[in-house]
């Protein structure tokens, strides 16, 4: 028989269940508890999920979806039934329940601290991309020109690019000071790379903010406010997430 | 809260693909939570540069065929995935080749 392990999705304060959900590989979940606190575990194989396989299996990207994917459903529907979870990483495996539950014994303060913190509330993602400076302009190009036309329209397009690469900062500040202002918690994650995104226009802005979930109608307002108001930005607001960017624990 | 969405809102001004919001999962269920050392350890920061590769590969194909992106089909690692579009890139890169050397002219004054 080929060894298991415990497979940890997440911890809450679990009163209700989960309804219908499965784990990965299609394996039931169950709770292990310690005081009021549960952490929703499912049994993986570890020949699967053991430390050699996993290494092999995290480099194969359809493997990694269909485990991330999962990993997500088990956290959204334990948030829906609870209203406040603490979302594990990826892979989090113990071998045992009794480790498990070992995990909730010493991460006890720390757990209930940080589902204090999530309790009712949401996270949500904004993005904000710099438009081109042609984007905004929409002036049309000559058809034809000579060559120090276009040296000279290159050189301004290149002065309009500096002079927004030193905006951009200014902008993205204001554009989260704002948000934040509807917000619990803020976090600013790394702007991802152009090449990353997949668009000509630069991030400048990649922000998690934890909201309230009686005020989600008025930050969505906030942020269309703000996409109105600030033409040389677009904005892609994302959510609601479980509050993923909001359970780091402080001995982590 | 019941009453909220759960699934991801439209963006102002575009769709978001679903593609992309793998990228934005990842980012959360790779990097973010409740980070401690299980039995079973594997080190995600080792992966951290195929991560990033994944969200390059995540870029919609055309988009990223149109900057030049196309490293995969060489990579032995993902070049089986990639297979299926390889007639679909072929087009592109024809494409974007033809539009290159029209804009080239255009720059020429020619």
């Amino acid at each position: 028989m080929s060894d298991l392990g415990s497979y940890i999705y997440a911890a809450g304060r679990i009163t209700g269940d989960l309804g219908d959900v499965h784990g990965l590989r299609d394996a039931p979940l169950r709770i292990v508890r310690w005081q009021e606190l549960g952490a929703i575990v499912s049994t993986v194989d570890l020949d699967e999920f053991g430390e050699a396989p996993l290494r092999e299996h995290l480099e194969d990207l359809g493997w990694l979806e269909q485990v991330a994917r999962d990993h997500d459903r088990v956290v959204r529907a334990a948030w829906s039934a609870t209203g406040a979870v603490a979302p594990f990483r990826l892979a989090t495996i113990c071998r045992t329940d009794e480790a498990v539950q070992a995990r909730l014994v010493s991460l006890y303060d720390e757990l209930t601290q940080a589902l204090d913190r999530v309790i009712g509330r949401s996270e949500w993602t904004v993005k904000a991309f710099l438009r081109t400076e042609a984007e905004e302009a929409e002036e049309p190009e000559p058809a034809t020109q000579s060559g120090t036309a276009y040296l000279m329209r290159r050189r301004a397009e290149l002065d309009g690019q500096r002079r927004a690469a030193v905006d951009a900062q200014a902008v993205a500040d204001d554009v989260h000071r704002e948000l934040a202002q509807a917000a619990d918690a803020v976090r600013r994650l790394p702007p991802q790379d152009r090449r990353l995104t997949g668009y000509t226009e630069a991030m400048i802005l990649n922000g998690a903010y934890l909201v309230d979930d009686r005020s989600a109608g008025r930050f969505r307002a906030a942020v269309a406010e703000l996409a109105a108001r600030r033409p040389a930005v677009r904005l892609t607001l994302d959510g609601p997430w479980p509050p993923y960017s909001f359970t780091s624990l402080e001995s982590a | 809260m019941t009453t909220l969405d759960r699934r991801p809102a439209g963006g102002y001004g575009m769709t978001r693909p679903e593609p992309e919001s793998l990228a934005d999962l990842l980012e959360r269920v790779l990097d973010k939570g409740v980070v401690i050392a299980g039995d079973i350890r594997v080190d995600l920061l080792e992966i951290e540069l195929l991560t990033i590769r994944i969200r390059l590969l995540l870029v919609s194909v055309d988009k990223a065929t149109e900057m030049g992106i196309d490293w995969w089909t060489r990579d032995p690692m993902l070049s089986a995935s990639a297979g299926d579009n390889q007639e679909e890139l072929e087009r592109l890169r024809r494409r974007v080749e033809e539009l290159e050397g029209k804009s080239e002219g255009e720059a020429t004054g020619e």
